[in-house]
């Protein structure tokens, strides 16, 4: 009896322990929520809208087609195509040349007068066909850039630089790759892509003689030529404007270039002579209609600016004194020597 | 004995009668308030302080600024979030980043993040945007977040005349260090 009573006791506390255990447990666990509920939240809200407008220029292919050779010049890619390189001492180098268009106009310019005897000639372009131009130091006269016009030759893929110089140096920069040249035969296209129609205008209808601004002097002074420079200018719903800016020359046929001007679209401008079995050609006008013209799609639209000769060609004879020669604003320009 | 019996039965009843009007009682609840207690709210107002749309191009920036106000009870302490979302959801939503992100606690802007930053990332209303020495949001104040963005200048057509959307996410809880943020 005793013993039984004694086994019921132990047995008895041992719940009670449990018990007691569970409950400890239980209000540990349960503890934070229930002796205290913390009070937060979250909330949304439309803060902002942004858009995205048309920010994409006009792109245009302008196609220059004078009789069976085709040049297509992409306007948007034309800007910012500015290769430098510098030379010193004995050296190579070469550039990488679209044969696109007829020319790769270049400015040149030495770290110092090289007035002195070096090894002659100090500096040679060439390109894949021959040696387009070839520097004498003893002519260079001043540390000023300089602007050559070099013609590219069918196939050509590089043009090559080779100095030979001592302590001086000579910077290369390629300004343009994209000087065409058109003749009365030129027919001019362009092809324009935006997302939304596109205005077109042109100063091609618009061009005034300027006189005065474009005369130019050659520095034997036998006479005038006049150069004119154009724009194409695209502009999309959105006022996104792409500007090709285009020089305008006569020329009967490229392959008889010569000598040709050049201005630069800054305004500044060189002498890019044109001289064509010894005649000097005037500009041509284009279109002399005012050219605006609206696309009314999206997508590639084309159209063609019919040319208009202005002026009766005058044939003179001009005196080059190679490399350079003055221009009507004190600039030296290097002329080819030989093509 | 029928009289008896009748005669008794009155004298009874009138006896009933006497006695309950005799014994009617005269009780009533009267209900006076003593004043009440409200529970706390940690309740705030997001709101935008203009949501016009406005243009960004590619390399450009825009900014954008919403309001936290506390019309709440307590203290708060404050983190946010943004959600964003182009037109097409196919487009990168990060292709917007931020730029830099400061608060008007009511005395000037004060810059949080002076750097480029993940907009969906999220910030805390503190110095440096981290998760200590937060700031307080008080019972009727109110914040201003002012958010500088700008769209990669890398980005392709595709993002062209396509909108893009920003939400702001604000997460608020009781100050004290053991409170947490709210799950959801």
């Amino acid at each position: 009896m005793k013993v039984r009573t004694s086994s019921r006791h132990s047995v008895t506390m041992g719940v009670s322990f449990t018990g007691i255990l569970a409950f400890l447990s239980l209000s540990l666990l349960v503890r934070p929520q229930q002796l205290h509920s913390f009070f937060s939240g979250t909330v949304q809200a439309h803060v902002a809208q942004f858009t995205v407008p048309d920010f994409q220029a006009p792109t245009a292919v302008v196609t220059l087609t004078v009789g069976e050779r085709e040049y297509s010049l992409d306007v948007n890619s034309s800007e910012d195509q500015q290769t430098q390189l510098e030379l010193t001492g004995n050296e190579e180098k070469s550039i990488e040349v679209s044969t696109n268009l007829p020319f790769t106009v270049l400015e040149i310019m030495f770290s110092a007068v090289p007035n002195r005897y070096q090894s002659e000639p100090c500096l040679v372009i060439k390109n894949a066909v021959n040696d387009v131009l070839v520097l004498d130091c003893l002519e260079i006269q001043d540390t000023s850039p300089h602007v050559v016009v070099v013609p590219n030759t069918a196939g050509q893929d590089t043009l090559s630089f080779v100095s030979h110089l001592l302590s001086e140096s000579v910077s290369i920069t390629v300004k343009h790759q994209d000087v065409a040249v058109i003749s009365a035969e030129t027919q001019l296209e362009l092809a324009v892509s935006d997302t939304s129609p596109v205005v077109v205008s042109s100063s091609l209808g618009e061009f005034t003689w300027i006189g005065g601004k474009y005369q130019f002097q050659l520095s034997d002074g036998e006479k005038n030529g006049e150069v004119q420079q154009s724009s194409i200018v695209l502009r999309d719903e959105a006022g996104n404007v792409s500007e090709f800016v285009l020089a305008v020359y006569p020329l009967p046929s490229p392959e008889e270039l010569f000598y040709t001007r050049y201005i630069e679209s800054n305004g500044g401008y060189h002498y890019l002579v044109i001289q064509t079995n010894g005649s000097w050609w005037q500009p041509l006008y284009v279109h002399p209609q005012t050219g605006e013209i609206i696309t009314t799609t999206t997508g590639t639209y084309s159209t063609e600016f019919p040319m208009v000769r202005y002026l009766e060609p005058e044939s003179f004879t001009a005196g080059m004194r190679p490399p350079f020669i003055t221009d009507a604003i004190g600039h030296q320009v290097a002329v080819l020597s030989e093509l | 004995m029928r009289r008896k019996t009748l005669i008794a039965a009155s004298v009874f009843t009138l006896f009933a009668v006497s006695v309950g009007t005799v014994m009617a009682y005269f009780t009533f609840i009267k209900r006076a308030p003593l004043g009440g207690f409200e529970t706390a709210s940690t309740d705030v107002i997001v709101s935008a302080v203009e949501v016009d749309g406005q243009n960004i191009i590619p390399g450009g920036t825009q900014q954008f600024l919403y309001t936290i106000e506390n019309v709440g009870t307590v203290p708060v302490h404050v983190k946010s979030q943004l959600e964003t979302m182009w037109s097409d959801p196919l487009l990168d939503p990060n292709a917007v980043s931020g730029v830099s992100l400061a608060v008007d606690t009511g005395s000037g802007f004060q810059t949080v993040y002076d750097f480029p930053f993940a907009l969906d990332g999220e910030f805390f209303f503190s110095e440096f945007g981290m998760e200590d020495a937060l700031w307080e949001l008080s019972p009727g104040q109110s914040w201003t977040v002012q958010v500088e963005t700008m769209l990669d200048e890398s980005v392709g057509l595709e993002y062209m005349m396509q909108s893009f959307d920003v939400e702001a996410v604000v997460a608020v809880k009781e100050t004290g260090d053991q409170v947490p943020w709210p799950t959801n």
